[in-house]
């Protein structure tokens, strides 16, 4: 059944023992948006993209992914062949090649034979990743790898991606390929849903953010409404905290005295 | 799950171990080729040998001896497999579902691949050819009301499989945390070495008791034998003396009993038959052994009830190892916060003071307060690793395990040793607990892994780094030579002179294995894999480099024998025993080995500023 909301949550909670690291979070992101999902260090950003894609089960609420229910006693099937994800460890075999694995994940989502081999090559040629096919994952970089995890989520066309951290220790070469391949991606009506630290390439790809601090959602709606006239890392600071306040001396690196 | 899926499951299990092979360098693939030859040549061989055996051997033996056989094959499978389970828990899962989870694949599926994949691993390429072999022998020996060993065997394989593979998910769910992890590797090791040692200790007991027993019927035997020996001889007296007739001695010597040794002595106590079937049925691993030799009795009834039953803990060991291993990734369990655990931040006042009274509490003379501090971290960091601690306890376990119960076996042979060579076995002991941190020793840095970068920073002569890390591992191995002389001193109740000797020569020990293990970690370090003592990507020119050292080591330590050399003359030659030769002699080779160790550190230390970049390469590549 279709809704206004490619995601949507009511009351999603997830609690730790006392600690409720996600805490009556309702989402709601809109088919075809780019969904920046903000928050400091152990905000539970982690733990909401977790939920979202069924990797972890929440303590309470509910969720719909595409405008199905997600169900917590069936495995989601039928919404996780619409998905795909770059997980927070990017899932990947380190003894397989890029080639190899994509065949893997192609293979797991039912896709011929042929049509993998096309998108593989295309992807990996986009994400300058073809030239490594002797290489196995295990001795990829950083940023080799975490291309390696975005080709393989886009390989089977899905209407709605997951990205966690897409742009955490990425070079300035590799974090402009993968904007314009998202950047693409979404053009064409597809919704993506990442979190980010890097609030400057939020800023210029988002178009919708919300900002989640202590396990509470604070802030969420269309980019240009929320910052009005001032940056996004001003609103961010705002919302979040500001520095300033909480700032403490450290007086003696002041000094160049041993 | 979609057999396309599974396909594909099994297909990626198959790339990731073929990519291992080929990319683990040329040394590597044609090893791994070698040792693929040997396990498939291992398979058939067992197979073939068990059915001869069981054809030709077994064919007429009695049902009782084919239960001890069948005990003795599954007591070494679950030996093997324990130890492979142990093994396969330090590496991560080829195909875990961490890497499933946001794929479109039914988990259940993938759970239970993986669950058939762990049976491919050597304990059971060795055994299961052997079992099968020697069942298929009982089925043609025997006819075919055997052949209900077969679904037997399948039963009780994956009861014990899926036990263990339950108590895998459940182990490696521990082991998330990378202390419980560590931790976690320790006491399995452990565990194991205490069941590997059970049968000693068994051995020892029953031994012991078996002893004692043979000496009091010995005993009771004697004394009846000379109150055999006395009735007999007052009866002669009388019969000389003619207080009685012969026929009324034949009487009276009729009478009186002569001795016969109890059944102790002849023969040894064994279980009966009905206690034997109670224990099979009650554990498990027995019920192989116990459904053969009631299938070699022609009852079935046994072996079909042990067969389901087995099959049913199999059953739900699977079912809650699934059910577990999901609320592990989905529930994210291991991440739960202790319910009512206070979260606040330390106090930095407390916590600087408790540092600061941590330091700078110890002044040695001679020895730089820089070096001390640093002594403290690096003891910190060794007691605090639980795969050094492992590594550190094996070699006590191992003397405690084996060498205290030979000796308490052997109590009445000590009691009888001279005093003299009392001490050599004080000795033994002393030298073995030092030789026991001499892993450590000779690869000093490679456990430092990336932390060597620190050491290599630090403003620290390489002279006083080297005797920071001696002087950490001082207390360690001071400690467990300590004990373990201490432990032999008790037992063999040498002289207070051999006691104190021993324990200096300890010093005079771990001065020499310093020495040594200094030069071999400077020219010759080894990478150790992250959370093992276990040494990864190692060169053989580093390997045979080693070797050499080890070998050449027993000969650095002749010095340390001096001492006793010259007790043993002062003795020989009628030296009075209250002058205390072996402690002073120790005391002086101890000097003079302290000597030689100031002198060779400074030349260390150059050797170590020269070659800390090849070092560093070695140790702090990532090991993971």
């Amino acid at each position: 059944m279709e809704t206004d909301w490619a995601i949507e949550s009511e009351n999603l909670t997830r609690a730790f023992g006392d600690v409720r690291a996600v805490d009556d979070v309702n989402l709601r992101v809109r088919w075809g948006s780019f969904y920046g999902f903000l928050g400091p260090n152990g905000a539970g950003k982690s733990t909401t993209i977790k939920m979202l894609t069924g990797l972890l089960e929440p303590t309470s609420g509910s969720m719909r992914i595409l405008g199905e229910s997600v169900r917590q006693d069936q495995e989601q099937l039928a919404i996780k062949k619409r998905i795909g994800v770059v997980p927070e460890n990017l899932g990947l075999f380190d003894n397989l090649t890029a080639r190899e694995y994509l065949t893997f994940v192609g293979r797991m989502y039912l896709m011929p034979v042929d049509t993998i081999q096309q998108r593989s090559e295309d992807l990996l040629s986009v994400l300058g990743l073809q030239d490594e096919h002797k290489k196995l994952t295990l001795e990829y970089s950083h940023g080799m790898k975490k291309k390696l995890s975005l080709a393989a989520a886009l390989l089977p066309n899905p209407d709605l991606l997951f990205l966690d951290e897409p742009f955490e220790g990425v070079d300035a070469v590799t974090s402009r390929a993968i904007r314009d391949i998202l950047s693409d991606f979404v053009a064409r009506g597809s919704t993506v849903f990442l979190t980010s630290h890097v609030l400057e390439i939020v800023e210029r790809l988002c178009t919708d953010v919300g900002i989640i601090a202590h396990g509470k959602l604070i802030e969420q709606g269309p980019l240009d409404e929320l910052k009005q006239d001032g940056s996004l890392e001003s609103l961010f600071l705002q919302r979040v905290g500001n520095h300033e306040e909480t700032r403490v001396e450290v007086s003696w690196l002041k000094d160049r005295a041993v | 799950m979609n057999l396309e899926q599974l396909k594909v499951l099994v297909w990626v299990r198959w790339r990731i171990a073929i990519n291992q092979l080929v990319h683990g360098g040329s040394v590597g693939a044609v090893l791994s080729s070698v040792l693929g030859v040997i396990v498939i040549a291992l398979s058939i061989s067992s197979l073939v040998l068990a059915f001869g055996l069981g054809l030709f051997l077994l064919a007429k033996v009695p049902a009782s001896t084919l239960i001890v056989v069948w005990d003795v094959i599954m007591a070494a499978f679950l030996f093997f497999w324990i130890i492979g389970l142990v093994t396969e828990l330090q590496r991560s899962e080829t195909v875990s579902f961490e890497k499933l989870m946001h794929l479109p694949i039914s988990l259940r599926s993938a759970f239970f691949l993986n669950y058939l994949c762990s049976w491919f691993n050597l304990s059971m390429v060795a055994f299961l050819p052997a079992m099968l072999g020697l069942a298929l022998a009982q089925i043609v020996t025997h006819g075919m009301g055997m052949f209900v060993v077969l679904p037997l065997l399948a039963s009780q394989l994956a009861m014990i499989t899926a036990i263990t593979y339950q108590l895998r998910g459940w182990i490696a769910a521990l082991m998330e945390n990378p202390r419980k992890r560590r931790t976690v590797i320790v006491t399995m090791g452990m565990i194991i070495m205490f069941l590997s040692q059970a049968p000693q200790l068994f051995n020892v007991y029953v031994m012991r008791k078996s002893r004692q027993s043979r000496q009091t019927s010995q005993q009771q035997l004697q004394q009846e034998l000379e109150r055999y020996e006395r009735d007999m001889s007052d009866l002669r007296q009388e019969l000389q003396e003619g207080q009685i007739e012969p026929a009324e001695f034949n009487r009276r010597a009729a009478e009186i009993e002569p001795p016969v040794p109890s059944p102790a002595t002849t023969k040894p106590p064994s279980l009966d038959e009905q206690t034997i079937a109670l224990l099979h049925a009650a554990l498990p691993p027995g019920w192989l052994g116990l459904g053969v030799k009631t299938l070699a009795q022609h009852r079935y009834w046994p072996a079909m009830v042990t067969t389901f039953l087995a099959a049913g803990v199999a059953a739900v060991s699977l079912r809650r190892g699934y059910r577990s291993t999901i609320r592990y990734y989905r529930l994210g369990h291991m991440h739960t916060v202790r319910s009512g655990a206070k979260h606040s931040a330390p106090d930095p006042q407390v916590t600087n003071k408790h540092d600061a009274s941590s330091f700078r509490k110890i002044h040695v003379p001679g020895i730089p307060d820089v070096v001390l501090d640093f002594t403290r971290i690096h003891l910190r960091h060794l007691l605090r690793a639980p795969e050094i601690r492992m590594a550190l306890l094996v070699p006590p376990m191992v003397v405690g395990l084996s060498l205290i119960p030979a000796m308490f076996s052997t109590h009445d042979e000590l009691s009888k040793m001279p005093v003299i060579y009392r001490p050599l076995l004080l000795m033994g002991a002393g030298v073995f607990s030092v030789l026991s941190i001499l892993q450590l020793l000779m690869n000093q840095f490679g456990f430092d892994r990336d932390g060597f970068r620190t050491y290599m920073l630090v403003p620290l002569s390489r002279r006083n780094l080297l005797l920071a890390k001696n002087l950490s591992c001082l207390p360690i191995g001071f400690g467990i030579s300590l004990v373990m002389v201490s432990v032999a001193q008790f037992m063999t109740r040498a002289s207070v002179d051999g006691y104190l000797g021993t324990i200096v020569q300890c010093g005079s020990g771990f001065l020499v294995c310093c020495m040594f293990g200094n030069f071999i970690s400077v020219l010759s370090p080894m990478p150790a894999a992250t959370r093992t003592m276990r040494r990864s990507r190692v060169k053989l020119v580093n390997v045979l480099l080693h070797v050499v050292f080890a070998m050449t080591l027993p000969f650095v330590q002749i010095p340390i024998a001096v001492p006793y050399v010259v007790y043993w003359l002062w003795h020989f030659y009628g030296g009075t025993r209250w002058v205390p030769v072996y402690t002073l002699s120790s005391l002086v080779l101890l000097a003079a080995l302290g000597a030689v160790y100031l002198w060779v550190l400074p030349m260390q230390g150059r050797l170590l500023l020269r070659r800390q970049g090849a070092v560093l390469r070695v140790v702090a590549a990532s090991q993971d």
